[in-house]
């Protein structure tokens, strides 16, 4: 096995977290193909009284399942002595970044190619009743053809873009919906539709639409932005078990929080942040409203912003990527199918 | 490249499951084919001690057979090899067991001598065992089972039987028959994992086989509401042929007249309990139902699954 770590050149240390370490490197045995080698700790022998890391094993079963064009892909697993190592897609950058960065300019067309993504995505994740548990705009990671794909299933942090800043927000929860943050055992699919609406709401914003600073100022961010909920509006909601009563503030209108939205945006917006967790929005129905369908258009993946870093390194080896992506064409042809596009 | 192309697979004829690692390091087919139901059995009692599912027992043995076509008993000792699998598998199928549980239920499984095979430190033993045992899977950590196809199957067959009830008058013994049928078949489920058939069939398979085999021997056909006049299974499975479910079923019987031969190495610590469904089958009937017909060929082309 000592080759499959051979196989895989190291070009640069990426990142570090709580249970893994990931580099950048080159298949050597794909055309020098660019991966992300994530190497899982092992810790010391107290850590690892009871072996291979749990969440390690979740996430090759979960990753070895999926295959869609949004979600990161597991090329291999491989382990040496002391650890083992997941071998994922390279990602250039994420939508974090791409948020932050105060030159990229997100147009509507831009908005909406990011949202195609994500929600399609999360309609496969939820069809094979997947919940992904932890979106925010650094888990959706994005390739150096603008093609994004949601990542980091089950670990924490540390996988990602190569110029981001490891921050206290880890397991953020200005994503965190309102069911949650009352405690509530039973939840689905719509823990991630609320955190969908919250990246939407970070897209236009371009800064978090809803930062607490504690779970409870949280719940009073949420609440003083859209309106304190009545038990009409979300039956079950006084008896979750941290349920705690809120002042009724009557909210601000959606229209006065992103005032250069158009209508048809609104939309979006309002069937993602409903309280009810049950008339919430599922990606699938998202998808079906006009905005997607009215012009403008969304923009072409290839077309999409990167940051100022990510395209010098591009522009440097423009040369070798046309070729590697020429290679890769060839290689989907010699396998019989081509992987299937987003059509916009 | 797509992760799925680099997957292996786990379904090899029937020459290949002859020459496999132990064979070539002088081991026995029935030496082999002992362990390889040892081995299992541990695990199963190991599994029912401890409480666990029966998909996580199931899937430890599954990983058993398979690290076992790439290794040697010589080298592998099998009860350490079927406690480290059940350990993964426990982590896998989210029933998680601690490792030094798993030591103390083996411990108080195996005789001394059986025991021994842990060496001084039995717990780092395991612990190094799960990266070569992890290697060896080549990660493939999702495993199916055919108890929830067989399930399934029934389901769609108490279903015809309950619509046929009234348009042929059948009487109500029929349902209950069925779920005699489910009850035994479980059990040669339990019985195929101490065979090498997960490593020649898919889960699908195997279920019609154990079903057809169990609805044999408590003189109970399906097969009366046809379905679409073929057979009841076809509405399951297609191309199955009754050749290779009958050479499925005789290798489910064979194991319990080499069961009787080798008694006496077995250790009488190891307790032969296995998780039983309710109604356990009548063994009596088993041994009289393996016939001496020659051996059936597989056909060359694998049987397409229909999901």
């Amino acid at each position: 096995m000592s080759s499959k770590s051979s196989r895989y050149e190291k070009i640069e240390f990426l990142g570090e977290g709580q249970f893994a370490t990931v580099y950048k490197a080159k298949d050597t045995q794909n055309n020098n193909n660019i991966v992300a080698v994530k190497k899982i700790k092992l810790g010391n022998r107290a850590e690892a009284k009871d072996g291979i890391n749990r969440t390690a094993l979740r996430e090759i079963k979960l990753l070895q399942e999926l295959h869609h064009e949004n979600i990161i892909g597991l090329f291999d697993v491989f382990g040496q002595k002391s650890n083992i190592s997941l071998v994922f897609d390279f990602m250039e950058t994420d939508l974090e970044v791409i948020i932050k960065d105060t030159s990229i300019v997100l147009t509507q067309p831009n908005i909406k190619a990011y949202m195609i993504m994500t929600l399609q995505g999360l309609e496969y994740l939820h069809s094979l009743w997947i919940l992904h548990r932890d979106l925010k705009p650094n888990n959706l990671l994005i390739d150096h053809s603008g093609i994004l794909k949601i990542g980091d299933f089950g670990l924490a942090k540390s996988f990602g873009s190569p110029s981001r800043e490891y921050t206290h927000q880890v397991v953020t929860r200005w994503y965190r919906c309102p069911e949650l943050l009352y405690g509530a055992r039973l939840y689905g699919t719509g823990v991630d539709m609320w955190a969908v609406g919250c990246i939407l709401a970070e897209l236009l914003l371009r800064v978090p639409f809803l930062p607490g600073e504690s779970d409870l100022d949280q719940l009073s961010k949420i609440f003083e932005t859209l309106g304190t909920p009545t038990e009409a509006e979300w039956p079950g909601m006084t008896s979750l078990p941290d349920y705690i009563n809120f002042k009724p503030f009557p909210g601000v209108p959606l229209n006065q929080c992103f005032s250069a939205a158009s209508d048809d945006l609104l939309q979006v917006i309002s069937g993602l942040l409903r309280y009810n967790p049950v008339t919430r929005l599922s990606a699938s129905k998202v998808l079906m409203l006009p905005f997607f369908s009215n012009p403008p258009a969304p923009t072409p993946t290839i077309k999409l912003p990167l940051p100022a870093t990510c395209a010098a390194s591009l522009a440097k080896g423009a040369q070798q990527l046309k070729a590697g992506i020429k290679r890769k064409r060839e290689k989907e042809l010699e396998m019989g199918g081509l992987a299937k596009r987003l059509v916009f | 490249m797509k992760p799925s192309q680099n997957m292996p697979c786990w379904y090899y004829e029937k020459a290949d499951l002859k020459k496999t690692p132990s064979f070539c390091d002088g081991i026995s087919s029935e030496t082999e084919g002992r362990y390889r139901r040892e081995g299992p059995r541990f695990i199963f009692d190991m599994g029912t001690r401890l409480g666990l599912h029966h998909d996580t027992i199931a899937t430890a043995i599954v990983f058993f057979h398979r690290f076992y076509m790439f290794h040697t008993f010589k080298k592998f000792p099998r009860y350490v090899t079927a406690t480290c699998c059940l350990f993964l598998a426990g982590k896998v199928e989210e029933t998680p067991k601690k490792c030094k549980d798993l030591i103390k239920v083996a411990r108080s499984l195996l005789n001394e001598g059986q025991f021994a095979q842990f060496g001084d430190d039995p717990k780092e033993e395991v612990l190094t065992f799960e990266k070569v045992l992890l290697q060896t899977i080549k990660f493939d950590l999702t495993v199916e089972h055919p108890y929830k196809y067989m399930l399934q199957y029934a389901k769609a067959l108490k279903g015809i039987s309950f619509y046929t009830q009234f348009q042929y008058n059948l009487s109500f013994g029929e349902r209950s028959k069925i779920e005699k049928l489910v009850q035994m078949a479980w059990t040669f489920i339990n019985d195929s994992l101490c065979t090498s058939l997960c490593l020649q069939w898919e889960p699908q398979i195997v279920a019609v086989a154990v079903m057809y085999l169990a609805g044999r021997l408590c003189k109970f056909e399906p097969q009366d509401w046809a379905y679409n006049r073929g057979r009841w299974w076809e509405q399951f499975i297609d191309d199955i042929s009754m050749d290779l479910l009958e050479d499925i079923c005789h290798q489910v019987l064979d194991q319990y007249s080499q069961q009787k031969g080798n008694k006496g190495t077995v250790s009488s610590k190891v307790k032969r309990e296995r998780p039983k469904t309710p109604g356990d089958v009548d063994k009596s009937a088993e041994p009289q139902a393996k016939s001496s017909r020659s051996e059936i060929h597989k056909p060359t082309t694998k049987v397409r699954v229909v999901y």
